[in-house]
């Protein structure tokens, strides 16, 4: 037995030596990068971006610390908007950093454990004593933290999914979030003439992301329903079904999931011959080239609200966006979430540039607090914080895109979510007192 | 077609009718799983729950060889097959035998081993997550017809067919065939069956080889079924596949592939039923419940003396010097221990604080409270022989308890504690007293289900944040004045907090101690050993468990409490089902029959995660390949978990040390 035993335990490390040797091969070391030219260079104009102060230079003094908190969970990885900030900002160190100081960044993970959220926030506050938090992405860090930020004067610039990244005062987000991207497609399908509005969202946002369609709904006149649905989507046929009878015939149905959730309703939808019942729509993470490849029978037949510019704009934030991520992070590909890494690290970048004495995380956060017109092509208006706001709402004007012969195409110039919220009135009263999007 | 008049629950059959042909279709997914995992069970005795896992990895390559190296579709699927074969074939030729004389629990622990590995692989190097889906579609998924008004693929139709073939066919094969015979007697008494001269470790690995094939081939119509190749997904629809192997009590193929289709009917049905619609995911397990109370009922569904036998020798190889402690003398072990116990808490409460950080002050008391949840676990499991894994369900329990009477009433926090243990207790109790008639595997799978039932529950109301009504859950965007689940008025920051769990802790850790060393230990003890000898020496068998059932859903609701307070606001998310396993994983690596293992439990669930990944910077889907490899580690090679090895590892290293200092000085001398 003993032996036994022991013959499994040596079997054991072997495996897990084979296994490491297998997964260290597949990461692809030993590739060789070719030389490019410096990323961000040159002076900021009107049709051209930089990173930093383009200076071409790199930046050799003492580093400035920034961190995050990211969730990666087995089937959810939600790294990449941390990971290309951290592009972002070796794009500033490449250019001079802040001042000749680099930036050095780190992303902590955690795995939607409140315990550990809080761990992380404390470790980054007080043991790596960073100056300033940026690109936090997580379905409940906000949650968890928004209280230990505000008691330490931090304001967080993340991108956010749940409601306390959009209600309390010490996080501020570069996105819309689930409730006012399913706002802004429920508009679209009113103007496109749905006779009803339902919406599908994971079931633990379901309340909080399906808010304002409702009132948007009542407010036109229409139908309504919501239909919280579990994740992992087991049932997708049955569910689809559900939804399009609840529509009924010329109704809408929009969609409230990520590209790892939204396909089986839609495939589900298109074998069940239920493509054409409705007229679809869908927040922004289904806004991308992948899906409308792999779902042109939703050419045109689909309204996704569109939170920033088009992946392949041509503005100037989004091409050096594009040429960032391609340069720091070649590994990741473009898409929505790398957009909201690069504002992330990019409005980080401008509250560090427009410090005028130490670098502290006091003389930071107010920094952060004191950005107000920030403009850039990947959003409609200029993005800002604003001092002791008691919630931040700054991006609230998007777009509505299509699928199109494989491309993701606009069909919509910019438009104002809805004010059946009274926080986004409330929002918009704020931005006109303070001037904080206006010039 | 003119309507029949015939309404279900207010809905009329015509409308309800394609939900019933979708519900088939979904439950060829659940009959597919559940006939496999039954296929392994029969054939070896082992509940595998890495057969997603192993299905899914597979998959996985498929896509990869299809997406990335131009590989033919039908050698790519291959692949899959072949995969699940190679993987399941390994693992059973290379720790079936170690495994074979413990006893079914530990034996699924090791195949959860296995699937943390393959999931962990597969999240570290092919993450998921952005803007991209994986598709893995099988030609037939491109042909359609329409029955009854849905519309079927082909795809299920194969699914659905593999399962009654494999049903069919696995019957026939372990009934009529000589090697489905040797692999039945295999899975009942492997020493018996090889004193009859047959040759097990063939028989075994032919057994593991076939169900292996069988998990590729599942893995690649799951992965389309589902339609997008979402591995976290495919890997834990083994708990839902669990509940169908359930209904078929881990015997019956045909009644597994009937509970399968069943469960697939009546979440499906379910859907258009707006009040219940919310809930239809807890099918699954409600109906596993159901089945196997109702088969409990005579109790008829009972492995008690093998498994009785197993637990027993686990322990007696855990523990063989417990007579000779006793008689090494009493007194000094206690003062001893009382001793080490003393500077313990004096370094946990006093040292610790004062000389680290914020953050491992704030990880230090996530390891006191899960020290307290797997001091639950190992009451049930360790002193009564009673193996719960539906802990995570009561700790949700309590902590919702918690949260709801913090935002609705004024209670000092000392009686908040006690008010969510009570609570915890009685649901416990209530959830125990049926399950009694269960016992051994289908008592801890009858756990998981509910477990995965409460997770259902929860995720459809999710917890309190200061609203009003039953729920009290506000959906106001403005939430800047919202307040956090309070925390005593004596211990509101974070250093004081900590010092005030580890009390409460300790004193949970004291409640279990005078129990396990009072009258309901030593009727425990009995219990667990044998359960008629019990009934017999005049020991209350139903109460006493009932006790047990209690205390641990006690200390585990006081955890809950704890944990609501120390994180504020708590989140449905944070509390998926597959915890429950990871939880008794975690314990058993500590040591489920010691109070110190408990205590090396919450260090494995709360620290080691913070130290290696915020410390070191390792990817945290690294570290489930690291803790699947260390689970089958431990549990192969320290029955006690780390409680009792790194001791006795200790003192073997010491006595060398001694031996050559000892040679050295001899010679020398």
């Amino acid at each position: 037995m003993r032996s036994m035993q022991r013959k499994a335990a040596l079997a054991l490390v072997a495996c897990s030596v084979g296994a490491l040797v297998l997964a260290a091969f597949a990461t692809g070391a030993g590739k060789v990068r070719q030389a490019t030219p410096i990323v961000g260079q040159g002076t900021a104009s009107a049709t051209k971006s930089v990173c930093g102060l383009g200076t071409g230079k790199k930046a050799t003094g003492r580093p400035i610390k920034l961190g995050g908190i990211a969730m990666l969970i087995p089937g959810v990885d939600f790294t990449t908007i941390g990971k290309i900030a951290s592009a972002y900002f070796k794009c500033v160190n490449d250019n001079g950093g802040i001042r000749g100081r680099p930036i050095s960044y780190t992303l902590y993970t955690e795995q939607l454990n409140p315990a550990q959220q809080r761990s992380l926030a404390r470790k980054l506050v007080e043991s790596d004593r960073v100056v300033g938090i940026v690109g936090n992405t997580s379905f409940t860090e906000c949650g968890t933290n928004w209280k230990y930020y505000r008691s330490k004067g931090f304001v967080v610039i993340g991108a956010g999914v749940q409601a306390e990244c959009f209600g309390t005062p010490s996080i501020v987000e570069v996105n819309l979030g689930p409730r006012w991207s399913n706002d802004g497609a429920a508009q679209a399908l009113l103007r496109a003439g749905a006779k009803s509005l339902i919406v599908a969202s994971p079931e633990t946002l379901a309340a909080y992301a399906d808010g304002a369609v409702e009132k948007l709904a009542k407010r036109a006149g229409v139908p309504f329903k919501s239909f919280p649905t579990a994740l992992p989507i087991t049932d997708a046929n049955a569910t689809v079904l559900k939804l399009v009878q609840a529509a009924g015939p010329g109704g809408g149905v929009i969609l409230d999931f990520t590209p790892d959730s939204a396909p089986p309703l839609m495939k589900a939808a298109i074998a069940q011959g239920l493509v054409d019942r409705v007229k679809w729509g869908s927040s922004t993470p289904i806004a991308n080239e992948s899906m409308a490849k792999q779902f042109p029978e939703f050419d045109g037949k689909v309204w996704i609200n569109q939170e920033f510019a088009n992946i392949d704009a041509k503005g100037p934030d989004s091409v050096l966006y594009q040429q960032v991520n391609r340069k720091y992070a070649p590994d990741i590909a473009l898409q929505a979430f790398g957009q909201m890494g690069f504002l992330a690290g990019r409005f980080a970048v401008q509250a560090l540039l427009n410090i005028k004495g130490p670098i502290t995380a006091k003389s930071y956060n107010r920094a952060v607090r004191g950005l107000k017109n920030v403009k850039t092509d990947m959003l409609c208006k200029p993005w800002y914080v604003g001092n002791a706001l008691p919630y931040h709402i700054p991006s609230n004007f998007d777009i509505t895109v299509t699928y199109r012969n494989g491309k993701v195409v606009q069909i919509e110039k910019c438009f104002g979510i809805s004010t059946v919220d009274p926080e986004i009135a409330q929002t918009r009263v704020w931005e006109k007192k303070y001037k904080l999007n206006t010039g | 077609m003119p309507s029949l008049g015939l309404t279900v629950f207010g809905l009329d059959w015509e409308f309800l009718k394609p939900y019933f042909v979708l519900g088939l279709a979904l439950g060829g997914v659940y009959a597919l799983s559940g006939v496999g995992l039954v296929v392994l069970y029969r054939a070896t005795g082992v509940v595998n729950v890495a057969f997603g896992a192993v299905g899914a990895a597979g998959a996985l390559i498929s896509y990869y060889l299809i997406e990335h190296t131009g590989t033919p579709d039908w050698l790519a699927f291959a692949a899959c097959v072949a995969f699940g074969g190679v993987v399941s074939l390994a693992y059973g030729v290379l720790f079936g035998p170690a495994f074979a004389a413990r006893d079914p629990l530990v034996k699924m622990m090791g195949t959860l081993g296995l699937a943390l590995v393959l999931l962990g692989l597969m999240a570290w190097r092919a993450p998921i997550g952005g803007a991209f889906a994986r598709f893995l579609t099988l030609p037939s998924s491109d042909h359609r017809f329409e029955l009854f008004g849905a519309v079927v693929n082909l795809t299920q139709v194969i699914a659905l067919a593999f399962a009654v073939a494999l049903t069919a066919g696995t019957t026939a094969f372990l009934r009529f065939t000589k090697l489905g015979t040797a692999m039945r007697a295999l899975a009942d008494d492997r020493e018996i069956t090889a004193t009859l001269g047959v040759p097990v470790r063939r028989v075994e690995a032919a057994a593991w080889l076939g169900s292996g094939l069988v998990c590729g081939a599942a893995g690649l119509l799951l992965a389309d079924l589902l339609t997008s190749l979402d591995y976290a997904a495919l890997t834990f629809l083994v708990i839902s596949a669990l509940a169908a192997a359930l209904i078929g009590s881990l015997r019956s193929l045909w009644v597994t592939l009937a509970g399968g289709l069943a469960i697939g009917v009546v979440q499906s049905v379910l859907t258009p039923y707006e009040s219940v619609a919310r809930y239809r995911a807890a099918t699954p397990f409600v109906l596993a419940i159901l089945a196997l109370l109702w088969l409990g009922r005579r109790r008829v569904v009972t492995i008690t003396g093998r498994l009785g036998e197993r637990v027993g020798e686990a322990r007696a190889r855990a523990a063989p010097d417990a007579s000779a402690r006793r008689t090494a003398g009493v007194e000094r072990g206690l003062i001893v221990r009382s001793s080490a116990i003393a500077a313990f808490l004096l370094v946990v409460l006093f040292v610790l604080p004062s000389s680290l950080g914020a953050d491992w002050v704030s990880t230090f008391t996530s390891v006191a409270i899960y020290s307290v949840v797997a001091v639950g676990l190992g009451i049930l499991y360790g002193r009564v022989g009673l193996i719960s894994l539906g802990q995570i369900g009561l700790l949700v329990i309590g902590t919702w308890a918690a949260t709801r009477l913090s935002y609705a009433t004024g209670l000092p926090f000392p009686l908040l504690l006690l008010a969510a243990g009570a609570i915890t207790c009685v649901i416990g109790i209530l959830v125990g007293l049926p399950a009694l008639r269960l016992s051994g595997l289908y008592l801890a799978l009858v756990t998981l289900m509910f477990a995965g039932a409460v997770t259902v529950v929860l995720r459809a109301i999710d917890f309190p944040n200061g609203g009003g009504g039953f729920f009290g859950r506000t959906t106001a965007v403005d939430l800047s004045g919202l307040e956090p689940v309070r925390r005593p008025s004596l211990a509101e920051g974070d250093t004081a907090y900590y010092r005030y769990v580890v009390v409460v802790c300790a004193l949970m850790f004291l409640l279990a101690l005078l129990h396990v060393a009072g009258k309901p230990g030593r009727a425990w003890a009995s219990i667990r050993e044998s359960e008629p000898a019990a009934l017999a020496a005049g020991v209350n068998v139903t109460l006493y468990k009932l006790w047990a059932f209690g205390l641990a859903s006690f200390v585990t609701g006081v955890a809950g409490c704890l944990l609501a307070a120390q994180v504020g606001q708590p989140t449905a998310q944070s509390f998926p089902t597959q915890d429950s396993l990871t939880l008794l994983a975690t314990v058993l690596i500590g040591g489920i029959y010691s109070l110190w293992g408990a205590v090396i439990a919450g260090c494995f669930i709360q620290l080691v995660p913070f130290v290696f990944q915020a410390q070191w910077g390792l990817n945290t889907n690294f570290l489930l390949v690291v803790f699947g490899v260390g689970l089958v580690q431990v549990l192969l090679t320290a029955p006690g978990g780390l409680a009792q090895q790194v001791p006795k590892d200790l003192g073997n290293l010491g006595r060398l040390v001694v031996r050559a200092f000892g040679g050295i000085s001899r010679r020398a001398a």
